[in-house]
């Protein structure tokens, strides 16, 4: 029996009865559709290209072992999303950089820029927002994370992580509360 | 996957400062950034290389869809349910199995009073009747004490066999010389 699984209707619960069925060609559009996804979701997290491919790699194949725990409960990319947010927090936990939020940078203050400084003052700042997101206590930074890395919408992140929505809400709130104390805002910069 | 803007509606109430914060992490996640070429094909090969995914074996039982604490639940209730059980049978079967008559064990205490009556006529009236009622007296004691030496269907009847059984079973010392006693040396007796 062929199955269109290329075909976005198809129910991600088939495609999963599928694969554990033994029919592994049913992974592969999941991998084709979602490698991107999980791909940017790592780098957002690790910030190096290299690291988020490998991570992203261990992502797709860690979800291709452990399909059977899937539940049903929101999409298959959302699940994903989380397993490779763990992933990439694990990983970035090895790499032993990940900052506390003590050792997160101060914000320096900005003056009149020239492009060049821009960017680089940009990317200083992305650095100090990726660390301080790292060094968020769970279930905050996950909840940020699958918000602002993974691009998952609240709903969608209270389905994957089985929370209700007003927690997760108050979880993403509470999160940036706390990022705020640690790199405080643009506005503050200036 | 689908991409969803930042909405300063998402943290509740109105903070300038968190939507400002919200939005600066918002741009800075924001990224066109491709992996290699062949990354998908390479995790492919990877997960080729993979067994087969299996279902867990609670998915059999109907719970593998269950969120990870319901299933939890679900498995502690079946294990509390089954020890629950076991604790109640071995409440019944515990009585039971001292309840009078039930088992084989209480039959030998019985057998006294059942084997009583046989066990004083095959010792006495062998020896007894052969010498003294060659000419007077032929039927009256004996055709009532070989029938119930000897037929095994007439003992069957009553509640004979279970105490008979219970008595050579148990081997009592005090028992079995009555309950044996009786058999064996009736049917000497009798042939």
């Amino acid at each position: 029996m062929t199955t269109a699984w290329h075909d976005e209707r198809v129910d991600d619960r088939a495609l999963v009865r599928a694969v554990l069925d033994g029919d592994r060609d049913a992974f592969r559009p999941l991998v084709e559709r979602e490698a991107v996804a999980v791909y940017r979701t790592c780098l957002r997290i690790l910030g190096r290209p290299q690291d988020a491919e490998d991570v992203a790699q261990e992502a797709l194949v860690m979800a291709y072992r452990s399909i059977a725990t899937y539940r049903g409960d929101g999409a298959l990319g959302a699940w994903l999303s989380r397993i490779a947010t763990r992933q990439a927090y694990r990983r970035l936990a090895q790499r032993r950089d990940a900052a506390d939020l003590a050792s997160v940078p101060q914000p320096a203050a900005r003056t009149d820029l020239t492009e060049p400084l821009a960017a680089t003052l940009r990317a200083e700042r992305a650095t100090e927002l990726r660390c301080g997101v790292a060094a968020l206590p769970e279930p905050y930074r996950e909840t940020v994370a699958l918000r602002f890395y993974s691009d998952l919408a609240l709903d969608e992140i209270a389905r994957v992580t089985g929370r209700p929505l007003n927690t997760v809400k108050t979880q993403l709130r509470r999160g940036l509360e706390k990022l705020r104390d640690v790199v405080g805002t643009e506005e503050q910069r200036r | 996957m689908t991409r969803h803007p930042f909405n300063p509606g998402e943290l509740g109430d109105d903070d300038a400062a968190l939507t400002a914060l919200g939005d600066e992490l918002e741009r800075s996640a924001t990224t066109a950034a491709q992996p290699s070429v062949g990354f998908a094909q390479r995790v492919l090969a990877a997960i080729d290389a993979e067994p087969t995914p299996r279902r867990h074996w609670y998915a059999a039982l109907g719970i593998g869809a269950m969120a990870p604490a319901l299933r939890g639940a679900v498995l502690s209730a079946v294990a509390v349910a089954a020890i629950a059980v076991a604790i109640v049978a071995g409440g019944l079967i515990g009585p039971a199995r001292h309840a009078p008559g039930s088992d084989g064990s209480q039959t030998p205490t019985a057998t006294p009073s059942a084997s009583a009556t046989p066990t004083p006529s095959p010792t006495t009236s062998p020896p007894a009747t052969p010498p003294a009622s060659p000419t007077f007296d032929p039927g009256t004691p004996e055709p009532r004490q070989t029938v119930a030496a000897t037929d095994p269907a007439a003992a069957t009847d009553s509640a004979e066999p279970s105490s008979d059984h219970g008595g050579s079973g148990s081997g009592s010392p005090s028992d079995s010389g009555s309950g044996s006693g009786s058999g064996s040396s009736d049917s000497p007796s009798g042939r």
